[in-house]
Order: C-alpha cells, then sequence, then structure tokens
C-alpha cells in the first residue's frame, strides 16, 4: 500500500481561549500503487489537513497510517514523495530555474543531474524559455504549473497534488492532466484532490469522497456512478401529448415536433412512461441517462449534511 | 549538511534580494558620511564623533536585518505556507531552522563587512579621521551582537506569527541591550524583589551590552574577545535549539 490511513483526526485549537475546532473527524482510506487516486470533497471538508497529516505537516490528534511503508511524515517516506500543495506560494525573488534547483537539491538530485532535469521539466510543463524569469512576475496559472513541475523533479514514487487545476486554464489543465497520465504510465502513484469533478471522473482509478471530516466513501470512478440513481429520457411521437399528473419521478421535458421528452427517475416511474407511451403513441426510445460524477458527489455531500446515509460507508 | 547548506543558500539569497538589505545599507553609508561631516564641524575630541556616529550606523543596521529578516525568514514563510513545499522534502524542522539561520548569519556578514568597508575608506581618506583596531574590533563584536539578535528573531518567529514574533523580538532585544543599566539599577534598589528579578533576567536573557566595545579604549584582551564569541554561539545555539524544538511540535496548517 502507498498510502494507508485509517480513523485520521485532527482537533486545531483557535483563539486566545483555545477554543477547538475540528478539521477532520474520521478518514480511512487505502491508495494502491501505480494508482491515480481522487480525493474529492467540497470547500472546508477536510482535503488539506488530510494531505498535511500525511506530510508530517500536522499532527493528527487521533488514528494514523502508513506512507510508502513509513509512518505519516517520515523522513524515508518524504524522500520518495513529490507536493504540490493548494494555491502554491513561491519565493518570488527566485527565478523558476532556481525554485527548481533547490527542490531538487532537498529531494537528494546530483547538481549534475539537475542541469538535465531542470530544462527537461520546464519543457514538460509548458515553460521552456522562462527558466530565467523570477516568479514574482508569473501569472496566477504558471505558478501552478511550475509548482508541479516542482513537485515532480526527482522523479518520485508518489505524487501529492493538492488541487493541481485550480487557477489553471484549458491549456493549463491539459498539460497537467498529461503529466499526471504520464505519471500513471511510468508506473508513479498520484494522489489528487480537486474539484473539478470532469478531471476527476478522466483521469482517477478510484476515488474517496469527504465531507464534513469524515470519508463517505471509497470506490472506482465507475461504481460511484453507478451509485447514482437510475434515470432515462423517454421520446414518444404522437399529437397532442400530455403527460398524466401523478406519475412521481416524471418530469415532461418538452417536445420537439411531435416528438415528445419526458425525463424519468426510478424503475416504477418508467414502466408507468412506458405504458403511457404506448397507449398514446409510438414509443420511440428508451435512453438511460448517466449521471456524473459530480452529481453524486452534489447529492452526496447534500444527503450527508442533512444526516441521510446517501452512501455506503468504507468498511 | 547538504540539505543545510541548499536551505542556507536560499535565506541568504531572499535576504540580499529583500529592499531592506539595500535600503540599510544605504542608511549606513549615509550616516558614515554624515559623521564626517558632524566631525568637520565639531571642536575637540578629534575623530571621537565620527566612530561613534559609524558605529551607531552600523549596529542600527545590523540589529534592524537581525530582527527583521530572522523574523521574516520563518514567520512570514509559515504564515504565507512557502515553508510547505520545502518541509514536504526530506529535511527536518532543525535542518529548516539552522539552514536559515547560517543565510542570516552570511547576511549579517556581508552587511557587517560592506559597512565596515564603508566606515575603513571614510576613515582612512578623512583629515580629523583615523582607523584603528580597536574600532574594528568593536565592528566584530556588533557582528556577534547581531548573531544574537538574529536568533533571538529567529526563535520568537519558530512560535509565533510575524506581528507578535516582532514585538517579543524587540521586547527582548531592548531589555538585553539594557543589561548594565538593570545591574545598576538592581544595586540601587532596597527591593530584594526587584534584585531577584533583574538577577533572572539577566540569566535567562542575553546580555547584549556584552558586546559593547569602544573603539575609543584599548584593544580587549584575547581572553575577552574569546569569551564573547563563546558567549555568542552559546547563546545563538540555546536560542535555536529551543526555536527547533518548538518548531517541531507545531501545526503548520
Amino acid at each position: 500500500m502507498v498510502i494507508s490511513v485509517r480513523g485520521l483526526a485532527k482537533e486545531f485549537r483557535v483563539g486566545v481561549l483555545g477554543r477547538r475546532v475540528t478539521a477532520v473527524h474520521d478518514v480511512s482510506f487505502d491508495v494502491q500503487p501505480n494508482e491515480v487516486f481522487g480525493f474529492v470533497g467540497p470547500n472546508g471538508s477536510g482535503k488539506s489537513t488530510t494531505i498535511h497529516m500525511l506530510l508530517g505537516l500536522v499532527r493528527p490528534t487521533r488514528g494514523g497510517g502508513s506512507l510508502l511503508g513509513h509512518s505519516l511524515g517520515a523522513l524515508a517516506a518524504r524522500r520518495q514523495l513529490g507536493y504540490l500543495p493548494e494555491l502554491p506560494n513561491f519565493y518570488g525573488y527566485l527565478q523558476a530555474r532556481e525554485l527548481l534547483e533547490i527542490s531538487g537539491r532537498l529531494a537528494g538530485c546530483e547538481p549534475r543531474d539537475l542541469r538535465r532535469m531542470v530544462p527537461e521539466l520546464l519543457e514538460r510543463v509548458d515553460l521552456a524559455g522562462r527558466g530565467q524569469d523570477a516568479l514574482r512576475t508569473f501569472s496566477k496559472g504558471m505558478l501552478q504549473r511550475i509548482g508541479v513541475a516542482q513537485a515532480l523533479i526527482g522523479d518520485p514514487q508518489l505524487v501529492i497534488l493538492d488541487e493541481p487545476m485550480s487557477g489553471l486554464d484549458p491549456l493549463g489543465r491539459h498539460v497537467v492532466r498529461n503529466v499526471i497520465l504520464d505519471l500513471k504510465a511510468r508506473g508513479r502513484t498520484v494522489f489528487f484532490s480537486s474539484h473539478i469533478m470532469p478531471d476527476v471522473e478522466t483521469l482517477c482509478d478510484r476515488v474517496a469522497l469527504i465531507a464534513a471530516g469524515r470519508t463517505l466513501r471509497v470506490a472506482r470512478v465507475e461504481e460511484f456512478v453507478r451509485l447514482g440513481q437510475e434515470r432515462w429520457e423517454v421520446q414518444v411521437r404522437g399529437s397532442g401529448l400530455q403527460l398524466p399528473a401523478g406519475i412521481a419521478g416524471a418530469t415532461w421535458q418538452g417536445a420537439i415536433g411531435d416528438v415528445a421528452r419526458v425525463a424519468v427517475e426510478g424503475t416504477a416511474a418508467l414502466q408507468q412512461v412506458i405504458d403511457w407511451g404506448r397507449s398514446q403513441g409510438e414509443l420511440l426510445a428508451v435512453i438511460p441517462v448517466r449521471e456524473s460524477l459530480e452529481e453524486v458527489v452534489v447529492r452526496a455531500v447534500a444527503a450527508a449534511s442533512s444526516g441521510s446515509p446517501a452512501l455506503e460507508q468504507p468498511t | 549538511m547538504t540539505r543545510i547548506w541548499v536551505i542556507a543558500q536560499g535565506a541568504f539569497r531572499e535576504a540580499v534580494r529583500s529592499r531592506i538589505f539595500v535600503n540599510l545599507l544605504v542608511l549606513v553609508a549615509l550616516m558614515v558620511l554624515g559623521g564626517v561631516a558632524v566631525e568637520a564641524g565639531s571642536i575637540g575630541d578629534t575623530g571621537r564623533l565620527f566612530h561613534d556616529i559609524a558605529h551607531a550606523a552600523i549596529s542600527i543596521s545590523g540589529s534592524m536585518i537581525a530582527l527583521f529578516v530572522g523574523i521574516q525568514l520563518v514567520a512570514t514563510d509559515i504564515e504565507r505556507k512557502t515553508l510547505h513545499v520545502f518541509l514536504a522534502r526530506p529535511v527536518t524542522r532543525f535542518e529548516l531552522v539552522i539552514g536559515k539561520f547560517l543565510g542570516l548569519a552570511g547576511v549579517l556578514a556581508v552587511n557587517t563587512l560592506l559597512a565596515a568597508a564603508v566606515y575603513c575608506v571614510v576613515a582612512l581618506g578623512g583629515k580629523s579621521t583615523v582607523l584603528t583596531a580597536a574600532g574594528l574590533v568593536s565592528i566584530l563584536f556588533l557582528y556577534l551582537q547581531f548573531l544574537v539578535v538574529g536568533a533571538i528573531a529567529m526563535m520568537f518567529s519558530t512560535l509565533s506569527g510575524t506581528t507578535t514574533a516582532a514585538v517579543y523580538s524587540i521586547a527582548l532585544f531592548v531589555v538585553g541591550r539594557l543589561g548594565n543599566e538593570l545591574a545598576r539599577l538592581a544595586e540601587q534598589s532596597s527591593r530584594d524583589m526587584f534584585q531577584r528579578v533583574a538577577a533572572i533576567a539577566r540569566t535567562v536573557i542575553p546580555d547584549l551590552t556584552r558586546f559593547d566595545v569602544s573603539p575609543h579604549v584599548p584593544l580587549p584582551s584575547a581572553g575577552t574577545m574569546a569569551l564573547a564569541v563563546l558567549y555568542a554561539v552559546l547563546w545563538s545555539l540555546a536560542l535555536l535549539l529551543i526555536g527547533t524544538f518548538a518548531f517541531g511540535y507545531r501545526d503548520l496548517k
């Protein structure tokens, strides 16, 4: 296991009176080697605090785990990982090249290797030719990309990216997506948190969904999507069609010419709509509508905050 | 050692490229030149005024760099989360603090050397000024004081935020500079309590007046100089160890 955490919790003391604030209540998940693992949840759900606990920047109040076969935050584990913080803030006086050199030296790279690595990495994140520029002249997206580059220096086994797509334009997102896919192809493990669900859906093998400091579910992306309620679009041809009231789960979507479209949720409603379509005209199609990961996540988080178990708890 | 060296280089680069460093160097140059002008217009005590003003300039600029850059190197980096990337690498917090301090020590050395160079050039070139060995040794002693002040600033910056660290560091610096006054007041006081408090303060707060060497008196003995170096090294080390120990338990949100 590359990462394994059980019952991770963190309580901070804030203010002069030391008021207790729990940022993470109970987080558990495992990350397998060569996996692209998505860490998903709304703002303030405890994603970054969990990542900080993995890295040893924050000490867990309860629970624990292992990182690359060592305890969380251990020096031996940090020798084999790269990290991009959320909204990275680098020293503005440094040149892009200098940042990569410093990161590389701290990761244990030899100067002669860095002379080869640094231009390669700048090229990889589409910043070739900007190596001599001070970081204070970089845009938000460029800082994000140089942050990704510094996380990759030393070719780490595990790369932890906290919101890597944040602040990136479509081209920047394309660059970072390619970096993640390339890491996967070269046998590395990637753990990344993100708000951008289409990226998570495209890139991740498995996803951990976290809300209010608790893991709601850890599963493969396909399993997450399958968890969504069954939905269909039913198309019926006929003149003057009107959906009868009283079919719970059926919604009139309008008509194009003489073809009516009805959105349906749940198998009971589906059967009723099919019967109605056949009786009123010609049933043209029953098209399953796949729920996106984003919809599943939004629904699951809303359900969790209202106290109903929308998703299974992790085992 | 490599990691400490890399961090020290980074800290040095950060401080040297900061505006405060350049501004304070300009201030020193202006004050030293101002000292010549004041000297020229004064009567009696030839050379004395120039040396006093030059030393004050070097002392002010060095202390300010030690205090403000010392705080900036850790507390500001924690607040801006610039340290997170480095601490996610195989770097211990001890290595980070020591590396940053060595970088600061390097900056202070460059600042003191440049200031001393201006002082020497002006002293040698002036009509009414002379360069004395005691004058140079007193600058070396000032450097030792800067190291201790830098260690104070770094200790507080590992424990708290920028503003709090600045307040405590300046307070400790002021009390440290009052070492002799405190002892004199304690001797004159009839209250046991005040004498005890003064004694404790002199024990737990570095006495920065130990580094005061007048450029107008004969050279201090080799023993005195060695003791001053030892005093500066031990205090700096103790302060940095306290800072590192506390920093080790600090959550970096």
